[in-house]
């Protein structure tokens, strides 16, 4: 089962994918920021982004910065204003959690929205869902 | 312009109208602490929240464009799709899980909010920081209120009458009603 069969079963909105979503991951490696696993890859191709209970997934499009044109599911490390750090990206967000994938250790987990520092880690995207109890 | 898209101290949050900040002085509290309320506040704080919503603030939810199912779901300690529980004084902070810190917030919301207010806090122990302060125990954007109320073919009214002032302000303060 993918995070999108997962997600349908439980009834997310589920956003079409975007069209610059290469563009953008493509951007995301090549900064050196973190590379996503395939299956959140997978999660992109098929829906740019979910809504759920009480949390969601961000897709590509609507996650550029207008400012910076950065990513924001990059945050650029030592730079306070960005949200994370070299290695992590932000996938989304759960009640007032940030929802991570952190490359250092490839893990998915839930975070902490201030210091990003990760409570709960899984595997893999459908695992956390799973934890999230979605 | 402020660069952390404040207006001026007292004045609405950009993007979230309604919503003013208050001077506030951030000491981080230990992650002891912290784990100890958010885990509270996860097993069991936010359904008994939901359920305080339907009982005691009807009209509010009402007036934000849920609908009476939508009410019912609250009722039972479940969630609304795209509405998640915001802690208005963060429980990294001097938060705690009371229902007079806590305000239902539609997630894009919520997320400007803490947009606007986490780098603030980023790698610090103590700052003074403008914090959002939503009115009441629900707020949900004006344009999306807007929208669930004309789904559940509500009418958009504001009401003025001749002196100027609100005649009848609704518990969102936004001028909706049935």
């Amino acid at each position: 089962m993918t995070a999108v069969d997962y997600l349908k079963r439980a009834n997310a909105s589920l956003f079409s994918p975007s069209p610059v979503r290469d563009m953008v991951l493509d951007r995301l490696e090549m900064q050196g920021a973190v590379t996503l696993p395939q299956d959140y890859r997978s999660f992109l191709a098929a829906s740019d982004g979910a809504m759920f209970g009480e949390g969601m997934l961000y897709g590509c499009e609507a996650h550029v910065d207008p400012e910076s044109r950065v990513p924001l599911i990059c945050l650029s490390e030592g730079n306070p204003t960005r949200r994370v750090r070299r290695h992590v990206a932000v996938l989304g967000e759960f009640q007032e959690d940030l929802i991570i994938f952190d490359g250092a250790v490839s893990a998915f987990a839930l975070a902490n929205r201030v210091d990003h520092e990760a409570f709960e880690s899984a595997a893999s995207l459908i695992d956390l869902l799973k934890m999230m109890e979605i | 312009m402020s660069k952390y898209q404040y207006e001026e101290p007292g004045q609405d949050v950009r993007g979230l109208p309604g919503i003013p900040t208050e001077d506030f002085l951030y000491e981080r509290r230990s992650k002891v602490e912290h784990d100890r309320l958010r885990q509270a506040f996860s097993k069991g704080v936010k359904r008994e929240f939901r359920r305080y919503l339907a009982e005691e603030c009807r009209d509010e939810l009402q007036a934000a464009g849920f609908s009476d199912g939508e009410i019912e779901t609250f009722a039972s300690g479940k969630s609304v799709k795209g509405f998640n529980i915001h802690h208005v004084h963060p429980l990294d902070d001097s938060g705690t899980n009371d229902f007079s810190n806590l305000v239902l917030m539609d997630m894009w919301s919520h997320s400007q909010l803490h947009r606007t207010l986490d780098p603030l806090l980023v790698n610090r122990r103590s700052a003074e920081v403008p914090l959002p302060v939503p009115p009441g125990h629900v707020y949900v954007h004006p344009s999306i209120a807007r929208e669930r109320l004309d789904a559940l073919g509500m009418t958009l009214e504001t009401v003025v009458p001749s002196d100027g002032a609100p005649a009848e302000e609704d518990a969102m303060g936004m001028g909706y009603s049935r």
